[in-house]
Parts: structure tokens; C-alpha cells; sequence
């Protein structure tokens, strides 16, 4: 294994030793501590593979499946750095609602598990260039994540993590049938069955995937990974999980969850751009962009719990960004990327603020 | 890539499949009982695993084999009784009261949904001539189905059955168009399918705990 191989896997592995220190028993502040430490590990990990890749060869391995280009390193750079706020925001948070006795052992050991186990999914997921395994990582990270919203078990937080699982793994099926379409629009090219879903693959063979169905295909997938990144009118289920998550879980739904889905939908653009031209992806991205400011600027007049003023916030943002992209070209990419890791970056503090608020 | 003819034995069969799939998909949304959304949706998975072993026989595939194999026994068995054991019947679940829209009506958006998944499948959108061409079109009509299912049927019962039949769709559609998706990508798919059913069984359990109905229609604290 190269050392970029190495860094790749410790990226994904690193954040388990939170989970790892909670099942061997550790209490509330021990287990996030180890968490923090296994995230500033991943964040560390995450830099060394975006200087390396920026510019270079990408990392490609596994028969595709391991792929991480400088794209993937920007995320893996903002996810990472969100786990570890998110982490470093646990100690005092899950501590306190331990000491209160809120939260029973049990729930805290439920906690870390999934906590860790999500943000490793997510991590995992962006450095895949396989599509169908990257349906399959996003759809894992949901269910991982649902947990951590219905993990206080009341009836609203059980609501919310219903209305959550179930359109969102609604939504990522859907893009699941469109990862479909565009494995089978590749049909003409005759490639194994790995290469059809390879991205890189994909795109440099661009022009020779069938039109009609990487439409119908990016389509799909704009919709898909829509869900999962709350564009309207698929969003509904976000305020909803943003208020009842603990507050760092929120942060991880909010700063690191919506940008893993705008990733996957990052990738099926590229494609599309390359084969389609500029109108199309641009025409669907702008309407479900602006669709997006629109409900999130309305619902946000509404007075109420800051929580769900936060996560209408996060809608409009994803939206920008929706826009950003459907614009386009070298600065509309950079608008886009920076957008995110800023909204990253300010909506993960404010959501770990929000819950010190609620603490004290 | 190649494609089987629709007018080979394997397609034909796939065709027919694929149409008892559709009806078994109406048959869900048309009906009013727990037991029988369970019922359906074991039908349909064990018609899906005939599919995936007809179209393993013609491509000769091992992968597709293994998977038709593990859709019988996780779609087919696995998840219909547990979903029975665990929900119907330890929760004493028996008549679905809770729906958006009436039945005639919901059957009529049924309908039309079947049509507009020929509309948007059909037209230069699929090989002339081959088993995918029949039966993409029936298999999208199943995933519209399943989610026009989770719309107008409130309880949390009937979604979970609903987004399953989703899957069983999108399967459909991949064992005729793609033949296969890489095996490490199916058996995830299988391995989301299997956790997230127990996830959602976790949380229909404890909604019931605390509301009387674990309808849909109850979850109302959360708006706006």
C-alpha cells in the first residue's frame, strides 16, 4: 500500500476509536475525548492527502473503489473538521446531559457507536469512485445518523427520526434508480461491470454515454441526493431532525451530512456537464437552488425553536450553493466550494452553541 | 453489455414477472389490512427472486444466482415474518384506518402513474426489441407505486412496506437493464436494506409506545 492508500484508510478508520472507547466501557467525557482525538487524526490525515492529490495524481485503488481526487479532499477536509468540532462539542454536551441524567449509559454507549460509525460512513463515502458503492455508503450514514436522532427517545425525537429515515431512504433510492440509468447509459461502451460505475471512467468516456438516459439519470440523482442535502421541496424532514438530535449530532447533520450529499450530486453534474452540455444541469439545479432560498427565507420569518431557525438557514445555503453550481463555470465551482465550507464551518459552531445555550 | 430478446423464453418470463409484480404492488395500496400489506410484499419479493433466477439462467451468471437466492430468503422470508412476528402481531396491528385520500381515488393515481412511467420510459430511452424495453417500464410504475403507497397509507407500517416495494422496483429495473450492478454494490444494497428495516422497526415499535396508533397522521407535534 502507497502512503496515500495509508492516509485514505486512517481517515475513515481514525473516527472509530470513539465508538471503540465507548463499547469498552469509557464514560461520556472519555469516549468524546477519544473521539476528538480519533477526528483530529482524520483532519490531520485529510490535509496530508489534499496536498498531495491538489494539483498531482489522484489516488486510485481497489479497482476504482477507492478513488480521491482534490474534490474529494476539500470534503474529506470540511467533514473531518466538523467531526472533530462536533467531537470536542460532545464532551461538554453528552457529559452534562450524563451528569443530569437525561441520557442513561446506555444511550451515551448508542451514541458514540453511531456518532462514529457516521462519520466514518461519510468520510467513506467521499473517497469512493464507485457510484453504486457510494448509494450504498450515503444510505448506511442515514441509518447511522437516524439513530442519533431518535436516540432520546421522547415521541417528537422518535417523530423526527421517522419522517427522517423514511424519506430519506426514499430519497436515496430514487437516486439509487438513477445511479441505474447512468450505469446503463455507459451500455454502448461495453465496460465490465465495475468500470460502468467508476466515475472516472465515466468521465472521461462522456461522450460516448447515451443522452436520453443520463437525462432521466441526473435527474434522478438531483433529486436523490437532493433529500439528503434538503433541497426543497425534498427538505421537510430537516428541521425537524436538526431540532431533535443532540446539539453536536445536529452540528453533523447540518455542516457535514448536507455537504456529503451535495458531493455525490457534484459528481453526477460533472458527468452530465461533459456529456449534456451547460442548459440542462443548469436548469435543474437552478430550480431546485431557488426553490430552496425561497422556503428556506419564508419558513425562517416564522419565529420559534432557534434549532429549526438554524436548519431553515442550512435549506437556503444548500440552495445557494444549488445555485452556485447550476451557474457554473470556474467561479460559479469556487463560489460553491467556499460557500460550503463556510456554511460548514458557521453552522457546525452555531449549532454546538445552541446547545450550550440549552444547557445552561 | 448484452440484452436479452423480449421474445426469448427468459423474456417472456421476465415480462410476466414483471406484470405480477406490478399487480401485487395495486394490491398493496388497495389494501386495508396489516397482515396483508406483509402478505403482498412477500408475494412480490418471492416473483422478484423468480425474475433474478430466470434472468441468472440466461445470462449464466453466479452473482445473479447468489442474489435471486438472497432475495428469497432476506425479501421473501426474512423480512415478511419478522415484519409480522415484530409488528403485527406483538404490536396487535390490524386494520389501516388512516388514509389521505380515498381508495378509488388513490387506485386512480395508481393508474395513472403506471402511465406516466411508460410516458417517460418508453421513447428512445431503452433497446428496441429487448426483455428491458417491457420491463423497465413496469418496474419504474412499481416504484411510483410504492411511493404513492407511502403518501396516501399514514400509518408507519404501511411506509415501511411502501418504500420496500420502492426497492423491489428499482431491483427489477437492474436485473433487466444492467444485468448486474458489481456484486460488493448488491450485497450492500442488500446489507442497507436489512439494517434499515431493523432501524425502522426499532422506531415503529417505540412510536407505538407512545402514541395510540403510530399513524402518521399523529406525527404532528413537528411542523413548520
Amino acid at each position: 500500500m502507497t502512503t496515500m492508500t495509508v492516509l485514505a484508510v486512517l481517515i475513515v478508520l481514525a473516527p472509530l476509536a470513539g465508538p471503540a472507547a465507548a463499547l469498552a466501557g469509557a464514560r461520556a467525557r472519555p469516549s468524546a475525548l477519544a473521539l476528538s482525538v480519533g477526528a483530529a487524526i482524520s483532519l490531520g490525515c485529510s490535509i496530508a492527502l489534499l496536498t498531495r492529490v491538489n494539483g498531482g495524481k489522484p489516488l486510485q485503488g481497489w479497482d476504482g473503489f477507492l478513488y480521491a481526487d482534490s474534490l474529494s479532499g476539500f470534503f474529506l477536509l470540511t467533514v473531518s473538521g466538523v467531526t472533530l468540532l462536533a467531537g470536542l462539542g460532545s464532551i461538554s454536551y453528552i457529559g452534562a446531559q450524563r451528569d443530569s441524567g437525561e441520557l442513561t449509559s446506555f444511550q451515551v454507549k448508542l451514541y458514540f457507536t453511531f456518532f462514529g460509525l457516521f462519520a466514518s460512513l461519510m468520510l467513506a463515502s467521499l473517497e469512493t469512485g464507485n457510484l453504486g458503492l457510494l448509494f450504498v455508503l450515503v444510505e448506511a450514514s442515514t441509518l447511522a445518523s437516524a439513530a442519533l436522532v431518535g436516540l432520546e427517545g421522547r415521541a417528537a425525537s422518535l417523530e423526527a427520526a421517522w419522517k427522517y429515515v423514511i424519506i430519506s431512504s426514499l430519497g436515496v433510492t430514487i437516486a439509487l434508480a438513477g445511479t441505474l440509468f447512468l450505469f446503463y447509459s455507459a451500455s454502448a461502451l461495453h465496460p465490465g461491470s465495475n468500470l460502468a460505475l467508476t466515475w472516472p471512467y465515466l468521465l472521461a468516456h462522456a461522450p460516448a454515454l447515451i443522452p436520453q438516459s443520463l437525462r432521466l439519470a441526473f435527474l434522478l440523482a438531483v433529486v436523490g441526493y437532493g433529500t439528503k442535502v434538503g433541497l426543497a421541496p425534498m427538505h421537510t424532514w430537516l428541521p425537524d431532525a436538526h431540532a431533535e438530535a443532540p446539539s453536536p449530532a445536529s452540528a453533523m447533520l447540518s455542516a457535514a451530512l448536507l455537504n456529503t450529499g451535495m458531493y455525490a450530486i457534484i459528481r453526477f453534474l460533472a458527468i452530465a456537464h461533459a456529456r449534456l452540455g451547460d442548459t440542462y444541469p443548469r436548469a435543474v439545479l437552478l430550480s431546485f437552488g431557488f426553490a430552496s432560498i425561497v422556503i428556506g427565507a419564508l419558513f425562517m420569518v416564522r419565529k420559534g425553536n432557534f434549532k429549526r431557525l438554524f436548519a431553515y438557514s442550512s435549506v437556503e445555503h444548500m440552495g445557494i450553493i444549488a445555485v452556485a453550481l447550476g451557474f457554473g463555470g470556474t467561479l460559479g465551482l469556487y463560489g460553491a466550494l467556499l460557500q460550503v465550507l463556510n456554511h460548514a464551518l458557521a453552522k457546525a459552531v452555531l449549532f454546538l452553541t445552541s446547545g450550550e445555550v440549552s444547557l445552561r | 453489455m448484452q440484452f436479452l430478446s423480449a421474445s426469448s423464453t427468459a423474456g417472456v418470463l421476465l415480462d410476466l414477472s414483471g406484470a405480477v409484480i406490478l399487480l401485487l404492488a395495486f394490491a398493496c395500496l388497495a389494501s386495508k389490512l396489516f397482515d396483508r400489506y406483509v402478505a403482498y410484499y412477500g408475494a412480490q419479493s418471492v416473483v422478484l427472486a423468480f425474475a433474478a433466477g430466470t434472468s441468472a439462467a440466461a445470462f449464466h451468471s453466479t452473482e445473479l444466482w447468489i442474489l435471486a437466492a438472497l432475495t428469497l430468503a432476506i425479501k421473501g422470508i426474512a423480512i415478511p415474518v419478522a415484519a409480522r412476528r415484530v409488528l403485527v402481531e406483538r404490536l396487535a396491528l390490524k386494520r389501516d384506518a388512516a388514509m389521505s385520500t380515498g381508495l378509488s381515488t388513490s387506485l386512480i393515481a395508481g393508474g395513472a402513474l403506471t402511465a406516466f412511467a411508460y410516458l417517460v420510459t418508453r421513447p428512445a430511452l431503452l433497446p428496441h426489441g429487448s426483455a428491458a424495453a417491457a420491463v423497465v417500464p413496469l418496474s419504474t410504475a412499481v416504484i411510483l407505486l410504492g411511493a404513492l403507497a407511502m403518501v396516501v397509507r399514514r400509518h408507519t407500517v404501511a411506509q415501511l412496506i411502501g418504500w420496500l416495494i420502492v426497492e423491489n422496483g428499482v431491483f427489477l429495473g437492474a436485473i433487466t437493464l444492467v444485468a448486474t450492478f458489481p456484486f460488493i454494490v448488491e450485497a450492500g444494497i442488500f446489507l442497507d436494506i436489512v439494517a434499515g428495516v431493523l432501524i425502522m422497526i426499532v422506531f415503529v415499535s417505540g412510536l407505538t409506545r407512545q402514541l395510540a396508533q403510530a399513524s402518521a397522521a399523529e406525527l404532528r407535534t413537528l411542523r413548520g
